[in-house]
């Protein structure tokens, strides 16, 4: 099938009402997780994955990519009103956003923050668009030797953009590695690690493993903690979309910038939507004409976070589809899924499975173009959507959380999977380790050991091979400049205390 | 007293140790030196540098402690929590038993108490989200949910 073919065959599935509806339903669902604070954009998608189940894959990538959009863009909404980010990618501006409110500029800070995630947005979708298909011509050639060294650069990646200390966010790589060697090795078929239970024999099933690291170790936090001190939440009155055209125009670099970076760093393995905020924030302030402005509500500040973490998404989905590597933890389980429905991404996915890449990508455009609309609703209906008790809230999220472990396998085994990743997720963010990198490391485990051990064989043991065709080359002195480099910035602390001491 | 970072580079490394032993007996390839325990034991050994590195870090570290701020450890918190432990292993062991009607109400009635939701809102709130999510799940989504001690009233359920 022709590209556009493929792409108006697409287009005429996704404007099925029944799919039209279900992104409204999803767009809904998206807004009031990611409006609240704690409850993330992923874990909306993985609480999503048992409602994918009975959905053909097109309508349920649809939904996926529906509720993501809307859930970052949501989490603006308890960030501008109340200092509270409702996901981590609201994180960076929520200071700049929350002196708007104060100076009784909320319901345009809110615009901004619409406006400027459309924007970013479908920017974003138009790199995906375009990048993925050529990345996908060239990877075609890749033999496992690449897909190893490019396995290897992605985990290192993720490692090296962590916000944390990156040895705990190694740490927490090697562990989403060894638990990805749980279950029959791809090699000679032997089980590792199952202690005689034949429900590990196929390995961890990495979406109740989601579910528990990200929902329900935050329902544990919240029990712990309880709802904490609450300020007070400012009312979105006010025209919200007036004057928004003059201020992008007279930010349109800002806005450029921040969709393109945006969109680079998304396509970070491990580099999420929270992470290109920051760093947008930051590259925008010290590179704005007025910087002394930042912090006091000043509306730049919004333009190329507001954008770079809607444009992250889309990024995100480019080594998702033409690698397997995902790009956040969102296109992490997006791959669980393709897998669950008989789909293997990687370059073959864009002539056998066209219609399917061409509607992720017709989803994004409509999703974002939906977005103005039902923005404007959830920013009317904020105040409501704040006020849902969050002991209700938790233990709704609590049965979903159950329901989205079991439904997959219909195995109450996945709900005890469940369980042990949100104790262990639990623990680890109180300590201070991330835990995207642990589900990078779950899922490219199997594809990394995979391909080591094919190229092995084919090396017939020798290490030369492994470097000796042009781009395995040029991928492996990459990965191995970065391990350096981490190597360095382990050692460095270090070393500077000793020589403190010492002198 | 050792910092919880200490604590854990503690396990990691004890963990890491545990993870070579057993995939050294793991048998080779034929014609290969390497098999199944080659990957398993790379990492270990890499994260037992890693430990060594986080205790050595924590121990030059000039930041107090890794957890920013002392968990609750009053009676209220813990119960919480243990109820949230037994509400799912309630949901994972009695689930296919009672089936998920009775065990889903139970779980979220239990929890939303523990939360200080008022007895009979936990109880209307539990009753209403189960049925509406056992509606939706084995009705319009065909996803089949156990239905255990009520398996006589399925053709209703």
């Amino acid at each position: 099938m022709d590209p556009i073919s493929a792409s108006l065959s697409a287009l005429s599935q996704l404007l099925q009402p029944k799919i039209l509806m279900l992104m409204v339903l999803a767009s809904v669902f998206g807004i009031v997780v990611g409006a609240m604070p704690g409850l993330t954009a992923t874990m909306a998608i993985a609480l999503l994955v048992p409602i994918t189940f009975a959905l053909d894959p097109i309508a349920a990538f649809a939904v996926i990519v529906t509720a993501t959009a809307m859930a970052i863009f949501a989490g603006d909404i308890p960030g501008v009103l109340m200092r509270i980010p409702g996901t981590p990618a609201s994180a960076a501006y929520t200071d700049e956003s929350f002196a708007m409110t104060k100076k009784g500029q909320g319901a345009f800070a809110l615009g901004t923050c619409v406006t400027t995630s459309v924007i970013g947005g479908l920017f974003g979708t138009a790199v995906l668009m375009f990048a993925a298909p050529a990345i996908a011509r060239v990877a075609v050639q890749f033999s496992s030797y690449e897909y190893l060294w490019l396995g290897l650069l992605g985990l290192t990646a993720s490692v090296f953009v962590a916000g944390a200390s990156v040895l705990k966010a190694l740490i927490a790589m090697i562990l989403g590695l060894l638990i990805g060697c749980i279950g029959i090795d791809v090699a000679v078929g032997y089980p590792r690690f199952t202690f005689g239970s034949s429900d590990l024999l196929d390995g961890v099933n990495f979406i109740p493993a989601m579910i528990g690291l990200f929902a329900f170790s935050e329902i544990l936090r919240y029990a712990l903690r309880g709802d904490g001190p609450q300020g007070r939440t400012y009312s979105a009155n006010g025209p919200i979309f007036k004057g928004q055209g003059a201020l992008l125009w007279k930010y349109r670099w800002n806005l450029l910038r921040g969709s393109s970076i945006g969109t680079f760093i998304g396509a970070l393995p491990g580099a999420g939507a929270d992470i290109a905020a920051w760093v947008t924030y930051g590259l925008g302030r010290k590179l704005s004409k007025e910087p002394e402005k930042f912090g006091t509500g000043h509306a730049e500040g919004l333009v190329d976070a507001g954008a770079a973490n809607n444009a992250a998404i889309s990024g995100a989905w480019i080594p998702a589809l033409v690698f397997a590597i995902p790009g956040d933890s969102v296109t992490a389980i997006a791959i669980g899924i393709l897998y669950m429905k008989g789909l293997t991404p990687g370059p073959q996915i864009f002539t056998q499975q066209a219609p399917l890449v061409y509607a992720i990508f017709w989803a994004f455009i409509i999703a974002n173009l939906i977005m103005w609309p039902l923005a404007w609703i959830a920013i009317k209906a904020s105040g409501r959507i704040l006020r849902t008790p969050r002991n209700i809230l938790m233990s709704i999220v609590f049965l979903f959380a159950m329901l989205g472990a079991y439904a997959i396998n219909n195995s109450f085994f996945d709900v005890g999977v469940m369980l042990a990743f949100g104790v262990l997720g639990f623990v680890m963010e109180e300590n201070k380790f991330p835990i995207a990198p642990v589900i990078l490391g779950l899922v490219l485990g199997r594809m990394i050991e995979d391909h080591f051990m094919s190229s092995m064989m084919k090396a017939s043991g020798q290490w030369l091979p492994f470097f000796d065709r042009p781009l395995a080359a040029a991928l492996a002195t990459a990965t191995i400049i970065v391990w350096i480099t981490l190597i360095w910035r382990g050692l460095s602390p270090l070393l500077k205390t000793r020589i403190a001491k010492a002198g | 007293m050792l910092s919880s970072d200490r604590w854990i580079a503690l396990v990691l490394a004890a963990l890491a140790i545990s993870i070579f032993l057993v995939s050294r007996n793991f048998p080779t390839m034929a014609g290969l030196s390497v098999g199944p325990g080659l990957f398993p034991m790379v990492l270990s050994l890499a994260l037992l540098g890693a430990s060594a590195f986080l205790a050595l870090n924590s121990r030059t570290s000039s930041e107090p402690d890794s957890t920013e701020e002392a968990l609750p450890r009053d009676a209220r918190s813990l119960l919480r929590v243990l109820t949230v432990l037994a509400a799912c292993g309630l949901f994972a062991g009695l689930g296919k038993v009672l089936g998920f009607l009775i065990v889903g109400f139970l779980a979220v009635a239990c929890l939303m108490i523990a939360f200080g939701v008022k007895l009979w809102r936990a109880l209307l709130i539990s009753g209403v989200t189960v049925l509406l999510l056992n509606l939706f799940f084995v009705k319009v989504m065909r996803i089949p949910l156990p239905l255990g001690v009520l398996a006589p009233l399925g053709g209703w359920l």
